[in-house]
């Protein structure tokens, strides 16, 4: 259990990020999308006929013209969804952000701090 | 990385300071937990284990014999009797009473430090533990 003043600078660090522009378009780009069932689903179906792609090519087995063709047009259905791809480009700009905030995090606390709150199966 | 100039300069100043507040309110945040006693007593137990020539002979021991048979650990080529060794010099490593401290302490600050990220996290709204690398979770 954190301590009132450890929980409250957290809270004040979390308030500050979300502040940014790039966590600030994240979200935006994530409620727009749970927002959107046909862009949901057009992603689900993009996942799935990926992992049967590369399922396919694990087992040795060459994927048939049909299925590749289904495939890459799902792939350019996905490119000309604008909320998928806004996802997509905020969900890297804050990958790319985030890293730079916890570093700053490291400075002043003299070690490692994203190395701290890694996930153990990381 | 700060997010690149629009069109409007008066939008992208404000945008760039935007970032800059919230990365230096990482500085500012990473100030407070270095002045936390779980924080401390990782220097102090820290400070004790490197004082400590038993501490530091099991730990060598460990890390070395550790280190001689990287190879074989990696292929899983360790025999029963090369496992049984490095699980009895941890095990005397770990029976260090210095040692047993600085790992209590660490693994108290490294708690502490979760639980922050698990409330920075739902204010954001991403995983901040998994993105704080450049390269994911693992770092790269």
């Amino acid at each position: 259990m954190l301590s009132t003043e450890i929980h409250e600078a957290a809270v004040e660090f979390g308030r500050s990020l979300r502040g940014a522009p790039s966590v600030s378009a994240y979200r935006a780009a994530q409620a727009a999308l749970d927002a959107d069932p046909q862009a949901q689903a057009l992603m689900d179906e993009l996942r799935y006929l990926q992992q049967t792609f590369i399922a396919a090519q694990q087992r040795g087995e060459t994927p048939v013209p049909e299925a590749m063709e289904t495939l890459r047009m799902c792939q350019a259905d996905v490119r000309r969804n604008e909320v998928i791809m806004t996802h997509l480009r905020t969900t890297n700009d804050v990958k790319a952000f985030l890293p730079l905030a916890a570093a700053e995090v490291s400075r002043a606390l003299g070690t490692d701090f994203a190395k701290l709150i890694a996930p153990t199966n990381c | 990385m700060l997010s690149t100039a629009t069109h409007d300069p008066a939008l992208a100043a404000a945008t760039q300071e935007a970032e800059i507040d919230a990365v230096t309110a990482g500085a500012t945040f990473g100030a407070v937990l270095r002045a936390t006693p779980e924080f401390a007593a990782v220097l102090e137990t820290g400070k004790a284990l490197d004082a400590d020539p038993v501490a530091r002979a099991a730990i060598h021991a460990h890390n070395e014999r550790r280190e001689d048979l990287r190879v074989e650990a990696a292929m899983n080529l360790m025999t029963q009797e090369q496992t049984d060794e490095i699980g009895r010099l941890l095990d005397e490593m770990y029976a260090v009473p210095t040692v047993i401290a600085y790992v209590d302490a660490t693994a108290a600050f490294g708690a502490l430090c979760k639980e922050t990220s698990t409330v920075i996290s739902g204010l954001i709204g991403i995983d901040f533990a998994a993105n704080s690398r450049s390269g994911g979770c693992c770092g790269g």
